[in-house]
């Protein structure tokens, strides 16, 4: 592709640094798209262009959630058909599945994996890697990110901590099996649990490295947000897209270095022989260490710090692609968009001071409990109030039910649920009946898990014709939303009435329990579904990489008629520096939708006489 | 027609006025504080239970460590001097200013190896049967600062050897700013934590 044989013959072919700065001499004809010097690996491999390191986050972050994704799909098959034996298991899994039923401790491992997967490589690295950096620059009217180097190494990192982590899969002794919240000692001692050697250890540099990954993301998402607006996008008229991924990037880079004190104290302790968070354990009726001292509960506290607001980072980008969605597809604008803000703000803030609900009955002072109560409960303040501005929006909204709409109203739904029973094990005394149960899976599952994913989908059915110029098929998408919605609730909605009835979660087989047995018809139920709402997944993912090629051209610049920035761009696929000519200016907010009579009005028009403007 | 715009994707202005590198130190330099308050708190909490059971182990700290402050205090003193200097325009100030906070810093990891040499001698370990909490607690929290103190020096290296053999407008002020936050920045640290360690 060199430029100088087509094109307008005026470009500049001094540019000093080919990827990053280059001329643009006729604002008339076409921009030069084809950058001269791109090679395959300098455009799709070490690509400095947001958009492109937006797709590769995308793009892994599928591949990773069909492994995490059918991870569970094999435990539930165990959870479901304890007693039986799956040919296609062994084949599958080999020695970790002899005579087609998963072994042990290879079930936990199953667990771990899953959970680890989906918390940091999906919905951490895949939803806001990709939203972040795609939509930051292009709704806030820059060329690119502050720094779009690190923001190519914040990429690399993640690929690289990808790499590890998936390499534990292949070490003898099994990937790690200690929980996704990894607590010592069960992930310390190897004689635990066999997923505690070299997988654990896989595990440890795989985070350490998605740190240094979402650290360097978030100090640039930061910077970019607070430093690179366009001429008037005051912080006041930002979308809220931009609102969440900036508190989603302050809260991690606040809490991802505390998680990673965390990881090196147990590194040290599971390989230099120092008692940060160990003391005196037997097993086996035989004391296994010699260093005494430690304590457990250390590490519990040093993960919570980060485990809580990380739970926010996974729903905050949502619940910012949620807002942006319903007020375009309501024909409305946001209902309270200034406490809209404030609400997240406040969210933000709270999730640094409430972690020990994940700790109620780790023997901590009942009156220090009782602080962290009532610190939980507040939350319920600020996100009844984004739910309340939802529906708000929502009421008597014009509404377009587009896929990306279907899964924000669904988000809201799945947000509302799950949020309720939060205040159950918000309060403590419940929470000592329910922690450590099947109500405790559902609640996280169906308010983050679930939530946060269908906040994924929306992203991607509504920003799709701008990521690949095409759009994707929505017969495909409204089949896929539905088996998805109603099979959620399917899923985890009979999972608190088996948590209530007592039925701890990581166990192998429920029914070796006279108490639970009784539950395996439940629970037979739930896998089918679960493994029913897995395959139904190809319906997306089929989608997303055919559209990709052969879905409907995009035609119009602004195929929803909404007001960001984003659909303004010159071409419909932006150039990297995404506007050809000069960067808009903004002269009002985003969400001026059913205006004076208007449909929508761009935030680019400027103010008519005495017309008002926020 | 030749209306001749450029797209500067590197340069772009900032509109807060805040030059975007420096803010992303800034905020860098936030998450690497917050690594040391987990550490720092841990050790906290550590200590007063351990204190409380009456099973903390109290030691002597290497006078290595109270020379090791000092040069580091000392090599932001002289870190000063060459910004000055770069302000004035006065290379030779410059030059050695730079290469004598480089030789301190080099010599201030080199102290640190030696306390930890000293540590050793007396029977404090960092693991193993006879370590204890708070042996391990101060070669972990000593060792996680040098490695940033490493990271400085890797810059301060490169700066003096430019200085020696470019001239001094071919230095951005805006590097030199940004070499001098993180260097005061890990000299800050040092003593918050060396206070810790000897309180
Ligand atoms: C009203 C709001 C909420 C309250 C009061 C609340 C309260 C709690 C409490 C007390 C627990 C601990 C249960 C236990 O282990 O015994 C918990 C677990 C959890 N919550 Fe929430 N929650 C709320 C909303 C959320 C949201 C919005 C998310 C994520 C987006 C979330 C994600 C999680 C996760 C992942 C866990 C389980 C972690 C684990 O043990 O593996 N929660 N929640
Ligand atoms: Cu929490």
């Amino acid at each position: 592709m060199s430029a100088s044989t087509h094109h307008h013959g005026h470009v500049d072919q001094e540019s000093i640094y080919h990827d990053a700065v280059w001329h643009e001499h006729n604002s008339h004809e076409p921009a030069n798209q084809h950058d001269h010097h791109d090679t395959f690996f300098s455009k799709y491999i070490f690509s400095m262009d947001h958009k492109m390191i937006a797709k590769q986050f995308l793009v892994s972050g599928i591949v990773w959630a069909v492994i995490g994704g059918l991870l569970s799909a094999l435990f539930r098959i165990q959870l479901g058909y304890p007693d039986e034996h799956f040919a296609f298991l062994q084949t599958l899994l080999g020695h970790w599945a002899p005579d087609g039923k998963i072994d042990p401790q290879f079930y936990l491992a199953l667990v771990t994996m899953h959970g680890t997967i989906m918390v940091f490589f999906v919905l951490t690295g895949g939803l806001s890697g990709t939203f972040s950096n795609f939509l930051i620059p292009l709704q806030i009217g820059a060329r690119d990110m502050a720094s779009p180097l690190l923001n190519m190494l914040s990429y690399w990192f993640f690929f690289l901590s990808s790499m590890v982590m998936l390499s534990s899969f292949f070490v003898a002794s099994g990937p790690a099996s200690a929980g996704w919240t990894v607590y010592p000692p069960l992930s310390a001692l190897p004689e635990a649990v066999k997923g505690s050697g070299a997988g654990q250890s896989l595990w440890l540099i795989s985070i350490a490295f998605f740190i240094v990954s979402s650290l360097l993301g978030g100090i640039n998402y930061i910077t970019t947000i607070l430093n690179l607006r366009t001429k008037g996008m005051s912080m006041a008229r930002m979308p809220l897209t931009i609102w969440a991924f900036f508190i989603t990037a302050i809260l991690g880079l606040l809490s991802f270095p505390v998680l990673l004190s965390a990881a090196l104290l147990l590194i040290f302790d599971r390989s230099i022989g120092t008692s940060f968070y160990l003391n005196e354990i037997y097993i086996g009726g035989r004391a296994i260490l010699d260093q005494t001292g430690g304590s457990s509960i250390l590490y519990q506290h040093l993960f919570w710090f980060l485990g809580h607001p990380e739970v926010y980072i996974v729903i905050l980008p949502a619940m910012g692609i949620v807002s942006e969605v319903l007020s375009i597809n309501a024909r409305k604008p946001i209902f309270g968009y200034k406490a809209m803000i404030g609400s997240m703000l406040a969210i933000g803030g709270l999730s640094f001071i409430v972690w020990a609900h994940h700790m109620f009955v780790s023997g901590m002072n009942p009156f220090v409990g009782s602080i962290f109560v009532v610190l939980t409960l507040i939350i319920a303040v600020p996100s009844a109030v984004k739910v309340f501005n939802w529906l708000a929006t929502l009421w008597r909204g014009n509404i377009r039910f587009t896929p990306a709409m279907l899964f924000s109203i669904g988000f809201v739904s799945l947000f509302i649920s799950g949020g309720l029973t939060g205040l159950f094990l918000g309060n403590s005394t419940i929470d000592i009946e329910l922690t450590k149960t099947y109500f405790v899976v559902a609640h996280f599952h169906i308010v983050m898990g679930v939530a946060a994913f269908f906040g994924l989908f929306a992203g991607v059915y509504h920003w799709f014709p701008k990521m690949f110029g095409r759009h994707m098929n929505s017969t495909l998408a409204y089949v896929h939303f539905f088996v998805t919605f109603i099979g959620s609730y399917l899923i985890f909605w009979p999972m608190h009435y088996q948590g209530m009835a007592g039925l701890p979660r990581w166990y192998y087989n429920h029914n070796s329990y006279e108490s639970f047995s009784h539950l395996g018809d439940l629970s037979k139920f739930i896998s089918t579904v679960a493994v029913i709402v897995f395959i139904c997944q190809v319906f997306f993912i089929i989608n997303f990489f055919w559209s990709m090629y052969k879905g409907r051209k995009v035609t119009e610049a602004n195929p929803w008629e909404a007001n960001t920035l984003e659909w303004t761009t010159d071409e419909i696929l932006p150039i990297h520096g995404n506007w050809a000519g000069d960067i808009p200016t903004v002269h009002r907010w985003p969400y001026d939708y059913s205006k004076d009579d208007r449909e929508f009005i761009p935030q680019t028009e400027p103010a008519r006489e005495g017309e008002h403007v926020v | 027609m030749q209306k001749g715009y450029t797209i500067d994707i590197q340069n772009q202005e900032s509109t807060s006025g805040v030059d975007a590198k420096k803010f992303a130190l800034w905020a860098g330099l936030a998450s690497i504080v917050m690594f040391f308050i987990g550490i720092t708190s841990a050790f906290i909490v550590k200590k007063v239970a351990a204190q409380a059971a009456g099973s903390w182990k109290e030691f002597a700290i290497p006078t290595w460590f109270y020379f090791s402050t000092g040069v580091i205090v000392l090599s932001s003193l002289t870190y000063w001097m060459a910004a000055r200097a770069f302000k004035a325009n006065n290379q030779s100030q410059f030059k050695m200013m730079l290469l004598i906070t480089s030789l301190l810093g080099t010599l201030f990891l080199v102290m640190q190896y030696l306390g930890w040499g000293r540590l050793v001698e007396i029977g404090i370990y960092l693991g193993g049967a006879q370590s204890t909490a708070s042996g391990s607690f101060f070669y972990v929290i000593s060792g996680a600062h040098a490695a940033h103190i490493l990271g400085g020096l890797a810059f301060l290296y490169i700066a003096t050897i430019k200085a020696f053999i470019k001239p001094l407008s071919s230095f951005k002020s805006t590097t030199i700013d940004m070499i001098g936050t993180y260097w005061h920045f890990v000299d800050i640290l040092w003593i918050y934590l060396f206070i810790l360690l000897i309180y």
